[in-house]
């Protein structure tokens, strides 16, 4: 993964335009925003070193929910926590939020060359990897900063 | 009561994918863990694995690695590269007596690993503290409604 800010700033940035071109309400930016940094719930497994195991003979990996399934099951719990009224445009606003957080994570530098198989459960295909970032580099923060300062200060101009 | 019994589903759905997944890729996508190769080393000669060990050692001019308990010499990055503590992702292949022929390799130093971390909850701050201000916390329905009047 990039860090969690880059995820963040580049879901404010993709929403921002879209609800700029009227497609989405304005109150789902940030509903965006909470999507795109949901799926890395699961590495507090990896700080406490449980992501992957075994319990009564079942193997597990939390990595599982890093993935496109995942992503879909924690809007649904996310869109939970919103009125009905707003449900429905919840969901899809911390979906979309979730596939662009793995959208950039398919960027990843990964020395084997694969990425992991972010279609699970639709499909355990391993993407070739973008090997464009790593997870501690700096600069993709500097540049989602650079990109998204300037639409913020242009929506709040408009 | 429907919105508790739609949330149990879908955590009972997120257990589901979890250990789907297990099953599937057996813990890693496409690798044995370290654990599993650190218990029958010998059988694993010739795999290409990859693996995110951290340094530990140096011995004889390469850089030993340590994966749970699994011990390992790389063929690179050079000792004069990395320092101890640091993790490497490292991808290459396994050869007799606990060596392994790197054929690629990421560095992480602790302080890329706390810069990592630190900016990361600076986005979760960001994320929670824009969605705060849009939305507010129905106290008596247990529930998130926009702040404007709609």
């Amino acid at each position: 993964m990039p860090d969690l800010l880059t995820h963040a700033l580049v879901a404010y940035v993709v929403a921002a335009v879209v609800a700029n071109a009227g497609r989405l309400d304005d109150r789902y930016v940030p509903v965006v925003m909470v999507g795109s940094v949901a799926p890395d719930a699961m590495k507090l497994t990896v700080v406490l070193d449980y992501s992957i195991g075994t319990v009564a003979g079942v193997p597990y990996s939390a990595w599982g929910v890093h993935t496109l399934g995942g992503a879909l099951v924690l809007a649904g719990l996310g869109a939970l926590t919103i009125r009905s009224r707003d449900r429905r445009a919840a969901f899809a606003a911390l979906a979309a939020g979730g596939i662009c957080h793995l959208f950039l994570d398919a960027f990843v530098i990964r020395a084997d060359g694969v990425a992991p198989p972010y279609l699970f459960p639709l499909s355990t295909w391993l993407p070739p990897a973008g090997n464009l970032y790593a997870s501690t580099d700096v600069w993709p923060a500097v540049v989602a900063l650079a990109v998204a300062v300037p639409v913020w200060v242009w929506r709040r101009r408009g | 009561m429907r919105r508790v019994a739609t949330g149990l589903g879908l955590c009972l759905l997120l257990l589901t994918l979890a250990v789907g997944f297990g099953a599937q890729f057996n813990g890693t996508p496409v690798y044995p863990d370290a654990g599993a190769i650190d218990a029958n080393y010998d059988d694993h000669v010739g795999e290409r694995v990859h693996l995110w060990p951290v340094v530990t050692d140096e011995r004889d001019g390469s850089v030993v690695v340590a994966a749970a308990d699994l011990r390992l010499e790389l063929s690179a990055p050079p000792p004069s590269a990395v320092d101890v503590g640091d993790r490497i992702q490292v991808y290459g292949e396994l050869r007799p007596g606990h060596r392994m022929e790197t054929r690629a390799y990421h560095v992480q130093t602790p302080g890329d690993r706390l810069y990592m971390y630190g900016i990361s909850v600076v986005g979760i701050a960001l994320a929670a503290g824009a969605f705060l201000r849009r939305w507010r916390v129905d106290r008596d329905r247990l529930r998130f409604v926009p702040r404007e009047n709609d």
